[in-house]
């Protein structure tokens, strides 16, 4: 059974039946995490495809030092983070365009009886600063073990706890805001 | 009140939990090859047009400032010397 590294080694060598191995094993993963960050399913996979263009021009170049899960769940976080801003600075420099008003996020794979709490969750995950929006979406929303949050985040434990704390009291001031039954 | 605004924030909270993983289109990993079967062009972006135009704007419009300050302060160097001529013809005790 060839793992992981050894299906990365084929695709540097321009082995596509290989990438398509790969693509199998980890789009969803990546198209998931992207979509949590996005918040929009035609922005997430040009994300997901950018990922996997970069893996296939990179994968030459994976030293090893962390697991191939680890190493796309990082290009995956970054590729996402990259195209918010990207989108930021688009939305900014439209000199005189009219905002569009963008409709609430419904995740397709939440339960039907949690999605208007999921949209508000996602409204208020949007304003959250990078490092503490990564922690939430990895620990919360991905549900990944802890120890594996700070390997991707490359930082420690501890690091990745104080992040959550502060994103939860973040999110919370956020939704006492948007609580729905809230006397002005 | 209190009690059912937080329980409701727990409920947000908590609202990915049980989450199904969505997924991405059927035709995506051949979308994904013809990318990488691609050259890509360089594409520069309107906003990026945008900034360029108005920077030169704001090159063209201190270049006219500062023409037109040599211009005005050539008039009256011009004026002055014309000045230092005339004054020097009515030097009453040469």
């Amino acid at each position: 059974m060839v793992d992981s590294h050894d299906i990365l080694v084929l695709i540097g060598n321009g082995d596509q039946e290989a990438f398509r191995k790969l693509y199998d094993k980890y789009c969803e993963n990546v198209y998931n995490t992207s979509l949590s960050y996005l918040q929009n399913e035609a922005d997430a996979e040009e994300v997901t495809q950018d990922v996997f263009t970069n893996i296939f021009q990179n994968a030459a170049k994976f030293k090893g030092n962390s697991s191939v899960s680890t190493w796309i769940y990082r290009i995956t976080i970054n590729t996402s983070l990259n195209a918010i801003n990207r989108k930021k600075r688009k939305s900014f420099l439209s000199f005189g365009s009219a905002e569009k008003e963008v409709p609430d996020f419904e995740h397709p794979g939440i339960l039907l009886e949690k999605k208007e709490n999921a949209k508000v969750l996602f409204k208020a995950i949007e304003v959250l600063p990078e490092s503490q929006k990564t922690a939430f979406i990895l620990s919360f929303i991905k549900e990944l073990p802890r120890q594996e949050v700070a390997d991707i985040m490359e930082t420690s434990l501890k690091a990745v706890e104080s992040l959550l704390q502060r994103a939860k009291t973040n999110l919370r001031d956020k939704l006492k805001n948007m609580y729905p039954h809230r006397r002005k | 009140m209190k009690e059912s605004e937080e329980i409701w924030m727990n409920d947000v909270l908590n609202s990915c939990q049980g989450m199904q993983k969505a997924n991405p289109a059927d035709g995506l990993f051949n979308k994904i090859l013809n990318g990488l079967n691609t050259p890509q062009a360089k594409i520069i972006q309107l906003p990026q047009i945008r900034i360029a135009a108005a920077a030169a704007a704001i090159v063209a419009l201190l270049n006219m400032v500062a023409i037109q300050q040599y211009v005005f302060s050539s008039d009256n160097t011009t004026n002055i010397e014309n000045e230092s001529s005339l004054i020097s013809n009515y030097n009453l005790y040469e």
